[in-house]
């Protein structure tokens, strides 16, 4: 088996399987814990509340927002970026057909293109934001640097994949090898807060809603 | 205030049986019925600011009815910027006031904030409707020589309200010597 | 009730094991350390921006705790205390600047929780809370002086309203207030005030004689159990008289 069909098949099977499991194991520990820790969350459970906090930093519609423009914006492309353009993106598609013959809409190439550079550029700001602001500097560690440059990745290396910069098998590899690492630490680091995020601010604008403060 | 509206279900494990409000709430709900009368031309000369104190507007929701009490009391209002659920603490919360003694020295130091922000309203009265923060802002009002008075609403209440006559002692059967 | 209790690193790890809950879990996890929680803390503002006061660093040092379980040092012990009690008012102003919404606030209360169980609550603190258990309320007023104390206040409001009263323990009424003990202690003038407000309102209202105190020091101690035996004394207090609401001081 080349290493392209390792990284294709199994391997690909291994970091889905991690990725998926992983969360429903998260979001699990996350119930069974809280209804006996956390009983306030479900004695004060108020669904406005939730979306109502959810809302206003999905679409950043906050004091933070406000105060904090140029980061609230980057940090929201970067997001959208980060989801909109693998899951969209027509080469994706493909082998998605390819396996399952199921498709979607996707991107035109250019667009996904910019994108990722999108993407990638935004990454920068927040890497120079974590060197350059003494605030952020000291709150940061070693794994958001690794972290962030696991996420990005297989942008990069996307981008220089369709491209065909440098030796394109090598790259080709380098880009699933990367994609599936990243899929693979979701669960177990900070990323998680890609559900966890859902899970903290309903929480959290529970608590506020029923003092009548808002959270945002 | 919020130990008992808020957590106090929490800890006990069931609601009360009865309603828990706030003085601010309820004095504003008097003004509001009509049941309590002020005389708004008491405190005329004065420039006020209301300091949130952070367990009654933000975790206690009473922000906006102080607002409309304030209508009522005051006709040269300012507001601190940030205010409402958004203010700083003064620093006296979370039991900083009482715990004194060697806590007393961070307590003044992180009142700076709110200090500044006072000064910049260029209040002469501060309003207040929490003890922790009406004791903190009395120490910073010394501390950074902010030279504002420091009042809760039942102390502007005792001046601007109207008394109804029948209901006033007689002026003439006192003799204060 | 916080009683004098050594460093004793494995009642340290009990408290933790009991004070993990699902939200500290996810937000001592989840936090993306973006920095944006640092300029909203008065504390970083007020000490020239010192990142010790970053509410973010507060958070992991509960976190680092968290993690040391019954490894602590009393070294560590004695910084954390004064981060949990000295450098945090609870004040939660940082949770709403948070993109995730992490709760400062509680995780610096699960913190001070941590030093109760080392009995390492500020000594002022501590002698409120055995006021509570003593006499009810956190400035060792008695239940005579609190009795004169009414009774000095109505008198001296009469002066002025001749009809005014301060009911004590009416059953039935509509409205219990009640106070701070600061006030019986060194601002009487604030019941007299009140009373006159409750009076021109006409209102149906009462103090009690018994669980009259209603500030809950217990809980910025991060002891919860005496938190909850002080609020209970409030509710006892209410519901023996059955009112209907019950106000509480400015």
């Amino acid at each position: 088996m080349s290493l392209y069909e390792l990284l294709r098949g199994p391997l690909l099977w291994l970091a889905f399987g991690v990725f998926i499991g992983g969360m429903i194991v998260r979001v699990v520990l996350f119930f069974q814990l809280s209804t006996k820790k956390d009983k306030p969350i479900y004695r004060f459970f108020s669904w406005k509340w939730l979306w109502l906090s959810i809302f206003h930093w999905i679409v950043p519609l906050n004091e933070t927002a406000k105060k904090n423009p140029i980061t609230t914006a980057v940090g929201f492309i970067f997001h959208f970026c980060l989801l909109v353009t693998p899951l969209f993106l027509l080469a994706h598609g493909v082998l998605w057909y390819e396996s399952w013959e199921i498709s979607w809409w996707s991107l035109p190439e250019t667009v996904a293109d910019y994108m990722t550079l999108i993407t990638i550029g935004c990454g920068i700001f927040l890497a120079l934001r974590r060197i350059l602001l003494p605030y952020v500097r000291v709150v940061t560690t070693t794994a958001d640097y690794v972290l962030l440059g696991v996420t990005l990745a297989p942008f990069v290396t996307g981008y220089l994949a369709y491209h065909q910069y440098f030796d394109y098998y090598t790259v080709l590899i380098l880009h699933m090898f990367f994609g599936e690492l990243m899929l693979v630490v979701i669960p177990f680091t900070k990323l998680s807060h890609f559900i966890m995020f859902f899970f903290s601010r309903a929480v959290t604008g529970m608590e506020f809603g029923r003092r009548r403060a808002p959270s945002w | 205030m919020r130990a008992l509206q808020f957590e106090a279900p929490v800890w006990l494990g069931r609601d009360h049986n009865f309603e828990v409000v706030h003085s601010v709430t309820l004095f504003a709900e008097y003004l509001r019925e009509g049941r309590i009368k002020l005389d708004k031309s008491v405190f005329a000369n004065e420039r006020c600011t209301y300091q949130d104190p952070c367990n009654v507007s933000r975790n206690g929701g009473c922000g906006k009815d102080a607002r409309e009490i304030i209508k009522y009391l005051c006709e040269d209002f300012v507001e601190m910027e940030p205010h409402g659920d958004y203010n700083f603490c003064c620093g006296g919360g979370g039991g900083a006031i009482p715990m004194a003694g060697a806590f007393r020295e961070r307590r003044l130091r992180s009142g700076k904030v709110k200090a500044e922000q006072i000064r910049a309203t260029g209040a002469s009265i501060c309003i207040t409707p929490c003890h922790n923060c009406y004791d903190q802002i009395r120490d910073l009002n010394k501390e950074y020589e902010l030279g504002i008075k420091v009042l809760s609403f039942k102390e502007m209440f005792e001046e601007a309200l109207i008394v109804p006559e029948e209901l006033k002692a007689k002026d003439e059967d006192e003799d204060e010597e | 009730m916080a009683e004098e209790t050594a460093f004793d690193p494995k009642k340290f790890k009990e408290a933790v094991e009991e004070k993990t809950n699902a939200r500290l879990k996810m937000w001592l996890e989840i936090c993306a350390h973006c920095g944006l929680c640092a300029d909203t803390c008065h504390f970083y503002l007020a000490n020239d921006k010192d990142p010790k006061m970053i509410p973010a660093v507060k958070g992991k040092r509960v976190l680092e705790a968290f993690k040391k379980k019954d490894k602590i040092d009393e070294e560590f012990l004695e910084d954390f205390y004064w981060t949990v009690y000295g450098d945090c008012t609870m004040c939660r102003r940082c949770t709403m600047f948070c993109p995730f919404g992490i709760d400062i606030a509680t995780i610096t209360s699960t913190g001070r929780g941590l030093c109760v169980s080392q009995g390492k609550v500020p000594e002022n603190l501590v002698k409120t809370i055995e006021s509570y258990y003593k006499h009810g309320n956190q400035m060792e007023v008695s239940e005579e002086d609190w009795i004169d104390t009414l009774q000095w206040m109505e008198e001296e409001l009469q002066e002025e309203l001749p009809g005014a009263t301060i009911p004590i323990d009416k059953k039935g009424a509509n409205l219990l207030y009640t106070v701070n003990a600061r006030e019986p202690k060194f601002y009487p003038m604030d019941i007299s005030q009140a009373a006159m407000v409750f009076y021109l309102a006409g209102e149906d209202w009462t103090m009690s004689s018994k669980g009259w105190d209603d500030t809950n020091l217990a809980m910025f101690a991060g002891d919860l159990k005496a938190a909850s035996y002080i609020s209970q004394l409030v509710r006892d207090a209410a519901e023996e008289l059955e009112v209907k609401r019950v106000a509480i001081t400015e």
